[in-house]
């Protein structure tokens, strides 16, 4: 008898320290963070429903296993939650919503609760380079570029190297973690499973309400792959819990789930980065017109 | 509250036994002096800096890890068990971590589950369910894993799991039932001393003398010198101790101790070597990151995996141990037997 087929995968964040394992784009659930982040969505679930009387339309449109990415306009910290909230139970635990790691993680009890409770992975904004986004696409897809398992990958896929940086340093959606937390999947063997995302591709809250240019970062993460990224737009929570205020304000909360988009033929270049980010901010505009055409 | 109950939570007889005292002066004096006395030898030039940064970095962990571990057998048996149980898990996790067993939600809950009971007849001083748990367990554990109906990887699955139940639920297990005994402390603290200065003994013999590896494959750091010298040291401390711990038992003798010493040299240093055999299969060096300087709790426990069961049985055969107390603490039922 051989024993050469038992394989052993440790955790992909396997060697990270406790507070390092938090920041990285690595972390993987364990049984204690796993039953944390259910009863923090059960409890997000009813929170929502009792105090926003939280809706979801569109919910035909709503993945029902990863590899896929939803985005939506961004004016309020209840955003995120209000998608993760909004998923079926059996894609929660293997979605991620992308929090700015310089709000959500700067801290280490903030990372611990960020991370045990929303399950978030950071976005450093302030450091910008390409290799962040990198690393997202990575754990998007499910491990490194050409490993086994990434299997969503466009048909000019095949031997893609590292991308060019090119023309991304105002994408902001770029970043690279202070504290050595990040730039470790795209240059690491392990393969993990693939995921779902959660990112608001304007890059910072809307001071106003309105919804502000897409930056070409969700390009980067999503070009040349099959992967569907899910249109959203999230009505009310501007009202419901503005920048600069302490405490949500019991408004009603709606969200609107699009159909999926895949960028499959889209070039890795900048060009084809803002043709997704275009693409997706005239749907999730569509999406927001609809919205207020039916609520008259 | 009963007697029993109350074992649980006394704390005014932490230093009665003068073998507790002694053993608690010494861990106290032994960490206060560690960092100092290794920048000495760094002055005097007998340590290189790689080394003195690593004797520094695995110093200071340790004055993290002492009184997590010394400060809780002192306070009381429940807080002991308790103890126990939380390194328990801690292993549990590192090893899941390790092996990949964590993405098996189900098998790793039964895993903790295990463990958690086993606390429970620890507090409760109920042996019947003690030894009870682990054979059970083992029939929970593949039968719950049939229900997935996923063949793939099964004997894996199942294997992880039963050696993470025996090794750190059933094998430490033993030095939270321990603390059932009136003087359970001079006896775990010297079990826990021994085979941790066991540890150190090994690596500073095996600097020191080490030439010949012994097991090149598992663990190329590990020399002949440094495991006869870590046997040569361990031994007569054992003796030494152990003759202040076991005054008035049947274990106070000078042949039962130096076999008691064999099982904490011999064990620790195999407990070390099985978890080196794990790394090794996995392909990692460490178990986690969690200590500076040590790598995991696992990495830091792996010597009393083997020990404490060993020990336990060894002691409570020869009268180290003796078991006096046989009724329940949490539960009560009728027939219930100690050891």
């Amino acid at each position: 008898m051989s024993n050469a087929d038992w394989q052993f995968h440790p955790a992909a964040d396997h060697g990270l320290g406790p507070v390092e394992r938090l920041r990285s784009t690595r972390r993987e659930q364990g049984l204690l963070s796993w039953a944390m982040h259910h009863l923090a969505l059960a409890g997000l679930r009813t929170t929502l429903k009792v105090y926003h009387r939280f809706e979801v339309h569109g919910r035909e449109n709503l993945p029902t296993a990863p590899p896929f990415v939803m985005i939506a306009n961004h004016a309020s910290h209840l955003d995120a939650l209000v998608l993760a909230a909004a998923l079926p139970r059996k894609v929660s635990a293997t979605t991620f919503p992308v929090a700015a790691g310089d709000v959500f993680f700067e801290s280490a009890a903030l990372s611990a609760a960020t991370a045990l409770f929303i399950n978030a992975l950071p976005l450093w904004r302030k450091r910008a380079t390409g290799h962040a986004l990198e690393d997202l696409r990575a754990r998007l897809l499910g491990g490194r570029e050409g490993a086994p398992g990434s299997s969503v990958l466009g048909p000019e896929q095949g031997s893609r190297g590292h991308v060019q940086d090119s023309g991304l340093q105002d994408s902001g959606l770029q970043d690279s973690g202070p504290k050595g937390s990040t730039r470790d999947i795209a240059h690491q063997p392990e393969c993990f499973s693939p995921v779902g995302l959660i990112l608001f591709p304007e890059g910072a809250r809307s001071r106003d309400g309105a919804m502000m240019p897409f930056k070409p970062g969700i390009g980067r993460i999503v070009a040349a792959t099959s992967v569907p990224v899910i249109p959203c737009w999230i009505d009310g929570a501007h009202g419901a819990f503005p920048p600069g205020t302490w405490l949500p304000r019991p408004r009603k909360l709606v969200v609107r789930v699009g159909a999926p988009l895949k960028f499959a033929d889209q070039p890795e270049s900048r060009d084809g980065y803002d043709a997704v980010a275009t693409r997706l901010h005239q749907a999730v505009e569509a999406l927001r017109a609809d919205t207020q055409r039916v609520g008259g | 509250m009963s007697a029993d109950a109350n074992h649980l939570l006394e704390w005014r007889s932490a230093f009665a036994h003068p073998a507790t005292v002694w053993i608690a002066a010494g861990i106290g004096i032994a960490l206060a002096a560690s960092i100092p006395l290794a920048w000495a030898m760094r002055r005097a030039g007998r340590m290189s800096d790689k080394t003195w940064q690593d004797v520094r970095v695995r110093c200071l962990t340790w004055c993290l890890i002492a009184p997590a571990v010394i400060v809780p057998v002192l306070a009381c048996a429940g807080a002991t068990m308790l103890m126990v149980c939380a390194v328990s898990i801690l292993c549990h996790r590192e090893f899941a971590r390790a092996t990949g067993l964590f993405r098996e939600r189900a098998m790793s809950a039964l895993v903790v589950l295990g463990i958690l009971l086993i606390a429970l007849a620890s507090l409760d001083n109920w042996y019947g369910l003690f030894v009870a748990i682990p054979p059970l367990m083992m029939a929970i554990i593949p039968a719950c894993a049939v229900l997935e109906d996923r063949p793939k990887g099964y004997i894996q699955r199942i294997a992880l799991a039963a050696i993470a139940l025996l090794f750190f639920g059933a094998g430490l297990g033993h030095l939270s039932f321990i603390a059932n005994e009136t003087d359970y402390r001079p006896v775990l603290l010297l079990i826990i001393v021994c085979v941790q200065l066991n540890d150190i003994f090994a690596y500073c013999c095996g600097k020191a003398l080490g030439r010949r590896k012994l097991f090149p494959n598992t663990s190329p750091n590990k020399t002949l010198g440094g495991h006869l010298g870590a046997i040569v040291c361990t031994v007569p401390l054992t003796v030494v101790l152990g003759s202040l711990v076991f005054r008035g038992t049947p274990m106070n003798d000078a042949l039962l101790l130096v076999g008691l010493g064999l099982i904490f040299s011999l064990g620790g240093q195999l407990g070390d070597l099985v978890l080196g055999s794990i790394k090794r299969d996995i392909g990692i060096k460490d178990m986690a990151a969690t200590l500076p300087g040590h790598g995991g709790v696992l990495d830091r426990a792996n010597s009393l995996l083997l020990v404490a069961p060993a020990a336990g049985h060894y002691l409570g055969y020869f009268g180290g141990l003796q078991y006096e107390r046989v009724a329940r603490v949490l539960t009560s039922a009728p027939g219930a037997l100690g050891p």
